[in-house]
């Protein structure tokens, strides 16, 4: 049963005691799960979107933790209001990706720094002049996505969050987005150094 | 400003989406280790509790309709492995007859405020001449009236009937749970009073269901016709609410705290045997079969229509235009549409007795 319910939640959300609803749960009422669906997943959901900056990723919330009041049904106890039961795992479902995203965000914020200097600072061996020149071909040879984000980020000075809000991706995605282009970018350089001391090389020959 | 102070700030600001590169660089770095872990709970805990959200920004429906798709998916994969279903002999039972399922769902608050005067009043309408059947068992009992009607009456519940029927009408009372197999009689009605409400059958046979827990009462019906309305008797002096007829897949709510009647659809309505009641033969549930190829949207529902006996209304007529193709034989009425609606970028509510298809349709 997929409906919205409208009509039914109008009189059902006053008449119904929750642990009744809970009750019928436990008996498998796929319409008291749709009342109880209804009445709460905005409330996660809104705040799934502030913590996690992504609307796909705040669906997921929504999904798991109504999965999991499906699945548990059994044992919801009555005794509580079901609210706190939907909190907690909101809650811990919230903090579980948070810190999982923090993780990978704090070792990409670590390869970023490593690769930044070649970005902000071009390295002794290429001379200033060419090293805009030779950022903007290395820009142009980025994959679409990431050239967006590279530029939303340097021309524009949008945050992460304003990028993934822009394009429609978590700020996570931005940030790989970004520590890619990043390294493309260096590795880019590493590769026209290597031609340098090559050419140097081949100059050099010339006087053995 | 202490380490906990500086990073509920910083998380002040990533949740606002003012946040700076460096400061969510700061923020995430501190996240990854558990200190704050405390912090960040009660955070979330009291947005979740006391937050205010703009509606604009809710789930959109038809995200929050395929969630609620994948997690019945979910389960019934799951359900292949360790079954979970009811069994489908009650409803092979109630299908061989021309059915129609009364189920009664009464509660607490009105067991707790009015079940006392209630019950009196109720005692005082019975017959002197009635007998009384208490089922005392721990399993249900089969009781047979005068008119060849049988009552399954279920443990705890008792049925007060009379010897033989006499006059217009057929009336039995009910305190309890039974199921109701009516013989058909149209010059005499079948009633069945229940606490402060009367039904009256006109149909073949149904359920009374009663469940302590909600102070509602639910009237199902499954196939023929149920009238319910209050008991004129009980509700003496007070104004009189208005009766409701419920047909097929409709069920009627009674609300106990103002004695209203609403109608709306059940919960898994389900395909309708044809209407002649007198002919067994005819009542059982059909299998019907629902492929469509190209079909535009005004034949596909015309036919959903005709098999559950439930109106569908689109919101304009250009929905009528859209061409649908698939075999939705095998799903219930409610994933039936919500598959069409998919395909045709519509969405489906119910309202009241009716469904309402929502879209911009086709050209």
């Amino acid at each position: 049963m997929f409906s919205t319910f409208q009509i039914a939640l109008h009189y059902d959300q006053q008449t119904y005691e929750e642990s009744h609803l809970i009750t019928l749960l436990a008996e498998d009422s796929e319409y008291a799960f749709q009342l109880m669906y209804d009445r709460h997943r905005n409330r996660i959901y809104h705040v799934a979107i502030r913590y996690l900056k992504s609307p796909v990723l705040a669906q997921e919330v929504v999904q798991d933790v109504f999965l999991k009041l499906w699945i548990e049904r059994k044992n919801i106890k009555t005794d509580q209001p079901l609210e706190a039961w939907l909190y907690t795992v909101a809650k811990n479902n919230l903090i579980n990706r948070l810190k999982k995203i923090a993780s990978e965000w704090k070792a990409l914020t670590n390869l970023k720094n490593l690769s930044n200097e070649f970005v902000n600072s071009p390295s002794d061996k290429v001379e200033e002049s060419q090293y805009s020149e030779l950022l903007k071909k290395a820009i142009e040879t980025l994959p679409r996505q990431q050239q967006t984000v590279f530029s939303l980020a340097r021309n524009e000075h949008l945050t992460y969050i304003q990028i993934g809000e822009k394009m429609g991706i978590s700020p996570l995605t931005v940030k790989k987005h970004m520590s890619r282009a990043l390294l493309h970018i260096k590795t880019y350089f590493e590769g026209i150094e290597g031609l340098f001391f090559f050419a140097i090389l081949i100059n050099l020959s010339f006087f053995f | 400003m202490s380490k906990n102070d500086r990073f509920s700030y910083l998380l002040q600001q990533y949740t606002s989406g003012s946040i700076s590169n460096d400061d969510q660089d700061e923020l995430f770095e501190l996240l990854s280790n558990s200190h704050f872990d405390a912090v960040l709970g009660s955070t979330i805990q009291t947005e979740l509790q006391e937050g205010d959200f703009d509606k604009s920004a809710d789930l959109p429906p038809h995200i929050a309709q395929e969630i609620i798709r994948n997690i019945f998916k979910a389960e019934k994969n799951t359900a292949r492995i360790l079954p979970i279903r009811k069994s489908f002999k009650t409803w092979k039972w109630m299908a061989a007859a021309a059915s129609v399922i009364l189920m009664v769902l009464s509660g607490y608050l009105y067991f707790n405020s009015s079940k006392k005067s209630i019950q009196q009043s109720f005692a005082s309408l019975i017959p002197g001449n009635t007998i009384s059947k208490y089922n005392g068992t721990l399993l249900p009992e089969v009781v047979t009236l005068s008119d060849g009607s049988t009552i399954t009456l279920l443990p705890k519940s008792t049925l007060h009937y009379p010897v033989a029927f006499n006059g217009g009408s057929r009336e039995v009372y009910l305190e309890g749970e039974a199921f109701f197999k009516v013989t058909k009689n149209p010059q005499r009605p079948f009633l069945v009073y229940y606490k402060n409400i009367v039904t009256r059958v006109l149909g073949t046979s149904f359920i009374i269901n009663t469940n302590p827990g909600t102070g509602n009462v639910e009237v199902v019906v499954k196939t023929g016709r149920v009238q319910v309305s209050e008991n004129e008797k009980l509700v003496k002096g007070e104004q009189m609410n208005n009766a409701v007829i419920i047909t097929p897949n409709q069920k009627a709510i009674y609300k106990i705290n103002t004695r209203l009647f609403e109608t709306t659809l059940v919960d898994k309505p389900e395909p309708v045997a044809n209407d002649d009641a007198n002919d067994i033969a005819l009542t059982h549930i059909r299998k019907e079969t629902f492929i469509f190829s190209q079909e535009k949207l005004v034949n596909v529902f015309r036919q959903l229509e005709n098999s559950y006996r439930i109106e569908i209304v689109p919101e304009n007529a250009n929905l009528y235009n859209c061409l649908f193709t698939g075999d939705v034989s095998g799903q219930d009425l409610y994933t039936k549409l919500k598959i069409i609606c998919l395909t045709t970028n519509s969405s489906y509510e119910i309202n009241g007795t009716k469904i309402l298809i929502k879209g911009k349709g086709c050209e």
